[in-house]
């Protein structure tokens, strides 16, 4: 009696590809949270900001940037004005508002990139 | 938040007093412009609240940061006092505050560089921290 053969043939091999080009979508996924991010940052602090504008230097100053490298994502926020670093210590940081805006920040990039992550195909 | 558990575990605790560090120099942020003028002080601030694992009726996570100062050349005694409500707000759990609520937890964040406030003309350290609370059930 002839012996009866069962197999099954790969038409189309989608998980290799799928897991090669996996790091790159992850990276572009991170740069878009994070530039997300630093735009929600920047105006979280001229909006949030607790002091009483007297020239509107400080205010308009406040500003974020972003850097991105193969291994590294980074927000930036800062003031421009010099007398920037007494808003955030004077008065036991009474007027402080790169803190706040870094935890604000942080919440936003992570609940950015779950979403984004859980999107991934 | 659990303003008055926080307070009640610095105020009362005997190796804080023994740094200077009492009733009469524990202060709320913003509410003094005239703290000791040779005594070390300490300011709590409490800052935004945000659920917790994303949930409205979870119970409130609010950061907070302890601001010790000193005056004089030295940050020993700033770090001394840091450190000891590390320790007490680390150990505290379910502290029924007489405000009406309850600290569940406390969860260390993080410190500042060696800091000078030329508001008040002291040196000054801070600690960051994260305080669960949740308010306590109606008797």
């Amino acid at each position: 009696m002839a012996g009866r053969q069962v197999g099954f043939h790969w038409k189309s091999d989608t998980l290799r590809p799928g897991v090669k080009g996996f790091p790159d979508r992850m990276n572009r996924a991170i740069i878009a949270a994070t530039e997300y991010g630093a735009t929600r940052g920047e105006a979280y602090m001229k909006r949030e900001a607790r002091w009483r504008d007297q020239t509107g230097n400080a205010r308009n100053g406040l500003f974020t940037a972003t850097e991105h490298t193969p291994r590294r994502h980074r927000i930036i926020h800062a003031h421009s004005v010099p007398y920037g670093i007494w808003l955030e210590v004077r008065w036991s940081g009474r007027y402080q508002i790169i803190v706040p805006a870094l935890r604000q920040t942080g919440q936003d990039v992570m609940r950015v990139l779950s979403r984004l992550v859980g999107g991934l195909k | 938040m659990s303003r008055a558990a926080v307070y009640s575990l610095l105020v009362g605790d005997t190796e804080l007093s023994a740094l200077g560090i009492g009733a009469s120099n524990i202060f709320p942020s913003n509410a003094t412009d005239d703290p000791p003028a040779t005594q070390p002080f300490l300011f709590i601030r409490w800052e935004e609240t945000s659920p917790r694992w994303g949930l409205s009726n979870s119970p409130g996570k609010t950061s907070m940061s302890l601001w010790a100062h000193d005056h004089g050349g030295s940050y020993n005694r700033i770090n001394l006092i840091l450190e000891r409500c590390k320790e007490i707000l680390e150990a505290a759990s379910h502290v029924v505050g007489s405000d009406g609520y309850i600290l569940t937890q406390v969860d260390w964040r993080g410190a500042s560089g060696d800091l000078v406030d030329d508001g008040y003309k002291t040196l000054t350290r801070n600690h960051g921290y994260e305080v669960v609370s949740r308010k306590a059930p109606a008797a």
